[in-house]
């Protein structure tokens, strides 16, 4: 990042600097300054505003869906995963022995 | 991390029971104590499964990468360098044996860096080159399309990709948690999880736009 972007960043910000910000001001992790501005900037701008709208609507389409296509676990999953364990704990032992 | 457990009714043992909701004994399970190991199964198995299921998309097959993960964990516990959770680092286990198996099934057939690039949103002078358009909510609202398109959209995201969305908005993990189980900084991370963000917008915006504005 150059020098004059740093101090430009200090006055405003640009579309393309609100769009590099979404996930840390999603993740609510902006400090305060940048996240006031990059605030007033959506209030101002009908593009970075719908641009914003869509990112989280995707977010939330992505996780909406993905929840309802992953099956639940099968009920033997565990009591499997325990026998299965139990048939091979030996196994290192025994190779390193070999 | 701090996976939720899911409790089953039949989880514990008859013998030397745990509840799945009991704290981990990491000093036990690094000692090599198989009834801690046991009880981290129980509390983890769920999850891990749901994880891996994402990744590889076949249930059996995710259920043999788990039980691999949990063998491979075992057998290495003196490795385990104390820098991330347990349970992340037994989870990075999981995911790098499932993105293995994916790629060795190459079943799918993803977008490649170059793709990736053309689905950014391109800037001149710091402002939208093509400012974004309305999506219309008549082409969101059939349920069965969507959930076809959302599913074909993240299947079509490189694997490093879709497994950062998997872990982040999927698994709701922190950055700080991702990047562990990933083995990348914090600031890869968000890069990578923005672009993906981003390509998948431009995906579902190919479908959704009203093409009147």
């Amino acid at each position: 990042m150059s020098l004059f972007t740093d101090i430009r960043r200090l006055f405003m910000l640009s579309c393309e600097d609100v769009n590099d910000f979404i996930v840390e001001y999603l993740d609510g992790t902006l400090d305060d300054r940048t996240r006031r501005r990059f605030e007033k900037h959506i209030a101002n701008c009908p593009a970075c505003s719908t641009y914003l709208d869509q990112y989280r609507e995707t977010v939330t389409l992505v996780k909406e869906e993905a929840d309802a296509d992953v099956p639940e676990p099968p009920e033997e999953l565990v009591d499997a995963t325990l026998d299965f364990l139990r048939q091979h704990y030996d196994d290192a032992a025994k190779n390193g022995a070999s | 991390m701090a996976p939720s457990s899911q409790h089953k009714p039949n989880d514990p043992p008859a013998s030397g029971a745990r509840s799945a909701s009991d704290p981990l004994d990491v000093e036990a399970i690094l000692s090599g104590d198989r009834r801690a190991f046991e009880h981290l199964v129980r509390k983890e198995s769920p999850r891990l499964f749901r994880v891996i299921v994402r990744i590889i998309r076949d249930d059996d097959e995710a259920q043999s990468i788990m039980q691999e993960t949990f063998l491979q964990a075992y057998q290495r516990l003196d490795t385990f360098r104390g820098d991330a959770k347990l349970t992340t680092w037994i989870y990075a286990i999981g995911i790098n044996q499932a993105r293995a198996a994916l790629r060795k099934k190459r079943r799918t057939n993803p977008m490649e860096e170059a793709d990736m690039e053309r689905l950014q949103p391109s800037f001149n002078k710091g402002m939208y080159a093509e400012p974004p358009k309305e999506w219309d909510p008549q082409k969101m609202a059939e349920r069965s399309e969507r959930q076809r398109l959302v599913r074909e959209a993240v299947d079509q995201l490189p694997e490093n990709y879709r497994t950062v969305v998997i872990l982040r908005d999927l698994e709701e993990l922190s950055t700080a948690e991702a990047a562990d189980i990933l083995g990348i900084s914090e600031g890869a991370t968000r890069v990578r999880l923005h672009r993906a963000r981003k390509a998948l917008r431009s995906i579902l915006a190919s479908h959704f736009e009203d093409r009147a504005t």
